[in-house]
């Protein structure tokens, strides 16, 4: 009996590992394909560069303004929240509004989970966390980013609440 | 028994015709186990789990791609197979040592898997999971190496959680609470016991930062262990239990006393009737249960569980509170002529005095009478204690001169 538990358990833990990495591959085939628009609000702010294979991204859904904020009581640093997208009239998708519980996203609506930061005293804006911000690859994947433009980024969102960036052009 | 001394003795036996001179060797080789080599295999998993952890660090490493999967994969599965061989073939030790080492590179190696392929965490998941795996392991193969690696794991998850997500993870309470405690309760011992009460500790005070409780919610947690203690029929689950939760509550005290001396705390501070009503009830339950236990003295202990805070000078009290403790503690001990009593009672009222001495240390050095008077007390009480001492055993010296 423990025999056979031996070769369960050992199973169980080589299905979890691969499990985990398979999952990344179906990311591509069952996501939901989302634009999201690079921040560019201050003109001054640091475009960053892909140089050593990573690179940290802000987006536009990063800052949350107060007046779509849901969430009433107290929050603390890097709780999970809930943040409901739509996608506009050009392609790009924005926050609607942020909560504690899940929301139900309609045909055109996608709901993110984030994990919250800070608030800014002085615009009371929120700011929030995707975990898609810090972005891995090859040095010379993205040579054609043109640091003076704002950027597109195609994110691939899993109903499993994973996520992956697949493309980052420039806007025209 | 220690094996020299068995030794000994069993060339006693023999001589006398006890035992023959074979059946001394097969009862000496059933203690070879407990040689220095336990220490070097300990040593040894220890190191090569660190290099395996460096190597996950490296930049090879932290590339997504099949081959990583694949390399991880292949050293679990190698050092299980190679554990569980060893394990029936060889040496139990050596081949739960692989085994452990499986289970490190396994945690260790999901949680690279998880940082390459850039998996968002909203929970403490393969905490949970490296924790399960771990009580299975230990189910398997019951050593007790496992257990403590299992319950650091456990630990450890709890409070990534609190750190990571600022929130408590039930389920890890569960796992730990459904399945540690199955272990700890069947196969009482010392180390499983204080590591498990310890653990319990902590999580507590996960449960009670990640949720933003008032801080003295940990007030009625702690007690919990400690009922908890009282009310298991084992001895040792009922000392450790409830050693550890008056160590909790006492580093609470100290840590209160510096707080209640802030206005501006006191001032935030917002003090629940609901949390009243419950310490009230629990504090009588304990108070019943000591009575029917007829050990009316260790109620003393409960002094340290007094919400303080509620009352006005709290921060003094919290102080006397503590210094009530150590000294009850002190003659306790003496009377009963419990070592570790006594040992405990002198280390919580070298910590009271340590407390009080930073408190006003710094701005008023004038209390140096005060510390006199503490001192001056502390030889007095050790002086007639010692006295009473000496006259319990002078009255028992009938047969038994100790």
């Amino acid at each position: 009996m423990k025999r056979l538990l031996v070769y369960g358990v050992i199973l169980l833990q080589i299905v979890i590992i691969s499990g985990i990495a398979w999952q990344d591959t179906l990311i591509d085939e069952y996501g939901q394909s989302i634009q999201l628009l690079q921040d560019q609000q201050d003109p001054l702010k640091y475009n960053s560069l892909f140089e050593f294979g990573s690179m940290r991204m802000e987006y536009e859904i990063n800052t949350i303004p107060h007046e779509k904020w849901d969430i009433s009581e107290e929050i603390h640093y890097q709780e999970v929240i809930h943040v409901l997208l739509e996608e506009n009239e050009n392609g790009y998708y924005e926050v609607i509004k942020a909560a504690n519980d899940k929301v139900e996203p309609s045909s055109d609506q996608i709901v993110l989970q984030a994990k919250y930061n800070y608030t800014d005293s002085i615009t009371d804006n929120h700011r929030v966390q995707y975990g898609f911000e810090e972005i891995h690859g090859e040095v010379d994947e993205y040579q054609h980013l043109d640091s003076g433009k704002q950027w597109v980024v195609t994110v691939k969102v899993a109903p499993w609440n994973q996520n992956k960036v697949v493309a980052i052009e420039n806007k025209e | 028994m220690n094996k020299t001394k068995l030794k000994q003795e069993g060339k006693k036996w023999v001589a006398e015709g006890i035992i023959s001179e074979q059946q001394l060797e097969r009862i000496l080789e059933t203690y070879k186990q407990k040689d220095p080599n336990f220490i070097i295999i300990v040593f040894a998993v220890l190191l090569t789990g660190l290099g395996f952890l460096t190597f996950i660090m490296s930049d090879w490493a932290q590339v997504a791609h099949f081959s990583r999967v694949f390399v991880i994969l292949a050293a679990i599965v190698g050092l299980y197979i190679l554990g569980d061989i060893l394990y029936r073939k060889r040496s139990e030790l050596l081949g739960v040592s692989f085994v452990i080492l499986g289970y490190i590179v396994f945690g260790a190696g999901m949680l690279l898997i998880l940082n390459i392929y850039t998996v968002e965490l909203f929970s403490a998941w393969p905490f949970l999971i490296w924790s399960v795996i771990g009580l299975l392991l230990y189910f398997i193969y019951e050593h007790k190496l496992i257990f403590v690696v299992g319950l650091l794991v456990t630990t450890a998850g709890q409070i990534y959680s609190g750190m990571e997500f600022a929130s408590f993870s039930w389920l890890i309470l569960i796992v730990f609470i459904v399945g540690y405690t199955h272990f700890v309760y069947h196969h009482a011992n010392y180390v499983f016991s204080y590591l498990f009460a310890i653990s319990f500790s902590l999580q507590m005070v996960v449960l009670t930062i990640a949720n933003a409780y008032e801080y003295y919610w940990l007030i009625v947690l702690f007690l919990a262990l400690y009922v908890i203690g009282e009310l298991l029929p084992k001895e040792i689950l009922k000392k450790t239990f409830q050693y550890i939760s008056l160590l909790s509550i006492f580093l609470f005290g100290m840590y209160q006393s510096f707080l209640l001396q802030e206005s501006f705390f006191i001032q935030d501070m917002n003090l629940q009737t609901s949390f009243i009503i419950v310490w009230g009830l629990a504090i009588l339950g304990t108070v019943i249960l000591k009575l029917l236990t007829r050990s009316q003295l260790e109620l003393i202990d409960l002094v340290l569980f007094l919400p303080i805070c509620y009352l006005p000078f709290s921060y003094v009290l919290g102080l006397v509170s503590l210094f009530i403790f150590s000294i009850a503690w002190l003659l306790l001990g003496y009377r009963k002529e419990d070592h570790e009593k006594v040992l405990l009672g002198t280390v919580s009222f070298l910590l009271s005095t340590f407390t009080v001495y930073i408190q006003f240390g710094w701005d008023a050095m004038n209390k140096s009478l005060f510390f006199l008077v503490g001192g001056i007390l502390l030889f007095s009480i050790s002086f007639f204690l010692e006295k009473q001492r000496r006259a319990i055993v002078d009255s028992n010296k009938g047969g038994n001169t100790k």
